[in-house]
C-alpha cells in the first residue's frame, strides 16, 4: 500500500464534501444516493468509504464546514476591529458584502438550510446542528454585545442573548431570500436594519 | 358517468389537502410522493389525479388556501382599525399571538420552507411564490403608505423597502422556530419595537 500524506488525505476529504454539497444543493440530501456522490466525485466506492461511513456522516461533515467557512473569516476579521461597534457594525456589512454569491456560496446557504428543516425529523441532526449553532455563531455575536456592554460603549439594559437571536434570525432570512428571489432589495433591507440594530442597542 | 356535485368534489379535496400535509410533514416535501399520499389518503390513484396532477400542485392548493384565509382575516380586522399603527401592530401581533412550540405550526413552518427550496429547480413554481410574496409585500406597503398620509409615519420612509423588511423579520423567527430553546416571543417583540421606533414620526 502506497503511503499517503495526511495533507493528499485532507484535500482528498474536502474533494469528497464539496462535491457532495453539490450533489446536495441540486436535489436535495434525501433524494441523492451514495453512488450519485460516488459518481459525482469522480472517485471510487471503496475510496469514499474510506473516509466516510454513510450519507449520513457525510452530511453532517460538510454541514460543520460549512458553519466553519462561514464564521472563520468572520472571526478573523474581527480581531482587528478596534471597537465592539465597529464588529457589530462589521457583522451586518460582512453579508451585505457577499453580493454576488459564487455559485459555491450559494449552494452553502443551501444546505445550510435544508438541513436545519430536515433536523426538524431527526434529533440527531438537530444535537449536531444546535451544537454548531451554539458554540459558532450565537458565541461570536454574544460575545461581541457582551464585550460592548462591558466597555460601555453599548447600553446596560439590552438583553445580549435576545439580540443574538435577533441578529442571526434576521440574517438567515436575508440569505434564504437571496438564494430565493435574488431580485429583491435585500441588501438594502440588511443596511436598514444594521441602522436600526445599531441604534438601538449604542449609549 | 355519475354526476358529481361541486360539494363533494370540494369535500374529497380537503380530504387529499388534509392527507398531503401530513404526508409531507412527516416525510418532508421532498421526499414524500404522489404515492405515499394515495396509500395515506385511501383513495384510488385515479380519483386523486382526478383533483390533482402532482405533489406541487397539492401544496400550492394548500398554501393558496392558507393565504387566503390569512388574508381575509387581516382585511377583516383592518376594517376595524381607524389607525395604520393600529393595524401594524395588528400584523406584529398575529405572529406574537402564535404558539411557537405547537407542533403543527412547526410542521407548517418546515414544510413551507422546503417548498421553497425545492422551488428554487422550478422557475414556475418560483414564479408563484414570488407572486405571493408580492403580494405578502403590498399588504404592508399599503399600511405604510396609508401612515404616511395621516403623519402617523415618517414620510422619507422607503415604504416598500420597510415592507420588505417586515416579512425579513417574520421569516427569520419562523425559521429559528425549529430551534428547541429559540425565545420566539421575546425576539419578536424586540423586533416589533425596533421596526416600528424607525417608522413611527417623532
Amino acid at each position: 500500500m502506497p503511503i499517503v500524506s495526511e495533507e493528499h488525505k485532507r484535500q482528498r476529504r474536502n474533494h469528497i464534501l464539496l462535491s457532495a454539497q453539490h450533489c446536495f444543493a441540486k436535489k436535495g440530501y434525501h433524494i441523492t444516493s451514495m453512488d450519485q456522490l460516488v459518481q459525482h466525485s469522480g472517485l471510487s466506492r471503496g475510496a469514499i468509504y474510506n473516509y466516510f461511513k454513510s450519507k449520513e456522516e457525510i452530511y453532517l461533515e460538510l454541514m460543520k464546514g460549512i458553519v466553519t467557512r462561514e464564521i472563520d473569516p468572520i472571526e478573523s476579521h474581527i480581531k482587528t476591529l478596534p471597537s465592539n461597534l465597529e464588529k457589530i457594525a462589521y457583522l451586518f456589512d460582512h453579508y451585505y458584502q457577499l453580493e454576488p454569491m459564487c455559485e459555491e456560496q450559494k449552494e452553502a446557504f443551501f444546505v445550510q438550510l435544508d438541513f436545519q428543516l430536515s433536523a426538524s425529523r431527526n434529533p440527531d441532526m438537530m444535537t449536531t446542528l444546535d451544537e454548531l449553532h451554539k458554540n459558532m455563531k450565537f458565541e461570536l455575536v454574544k460575545r461581541i454585545l457582551q464585550e460592548g456592554k462591558e466597555s460601555g460603549e453599548l447600553k446596560l439594559n439590552i438583553h445580549v442573548d435576545i439580540y443574538t437571536h435577533m441578529f442571526w434570525s434576521f440574517i438567515d432570512a436575508a440569505n434564504m431570500q437571496r438564494i430565493l428571489f435574488p431580485e429583491l432589495p435585500y441588501q438594502s433591507i440588511l443596511m436598514d436594519q444594521k441602522q436600526s440594530f445599531l441604534k438601538k442597542i449604542t449609549k | 358517468m355519475p354526476i358529481v356535485s361541486e360539494e363533494y368534489k370540494e369535500e374529497k379535496k380537503e380530504q387529499i389537502l388534509d392527507s398531503a400535509f401530513e404526508c409531507f410533514a412527516k416525510k418532508g416535501f421532498q421526499t414524500a410522493t404522489m404515492d405515499d399520499i394515495v396509500a395515506h389518503c385511501g383513495m384510488s390513484k385515479g380519483a386523486i389525479y382526478n383533483y390533482f396532477s402532482s405533489k406541487e400542485e397539492i401544496y400550492l392548493d394548500l398554501l393558496t388556501r392558507a393565504t387566503d384565509k390569512n388574508f381575509a382575516q387581516y382585511h377583516k380586522h383592518f376594517a376595524k382599525h381607524r389607525t395604520a399603527s393600529s393595524k401594524m401592530d395588528y400584523l406584529f401581533n398575529a405572529y406574537l399571538s402564535a404558539n411557537p412550540i405547537d407542533r403543527n405550526r412547526l410542521e407548517y413552518i418546515v414544510v413551507f420552507y422546503e417548498f421553497n427550496l425545492h422551488s428554487t429547480r422550478d422557475p414556475d413554481l418560483l414564479q408563484q411564490l414570488h407572486e405571493r410574496k408580492r403580494k405578502l409585500v403590498t399588504l404592508v406597503n399599503d399600511i405604510i403608505q396609508e401612515g404616511q398620509q395621516l403623519g402617523e409615519f415618517k414620510s422619507n420612509i422607503p415604504s416598500q423597502l420597510y415592507a420588505e423588511r417586515f416579512w425579513t423579520i417574520i421569516d427569520g423567527v419562523n425559521l429559528h422556530a425549529v430551534y428547541d430553546d429559540f425565545p420566539y416571543y421575546d425576539v419578536l417583540r424586540e423586533l416589533k419595537e425596533m421596526y416600528l421606533d424607525e417608522l413611527k414620526s417623532e
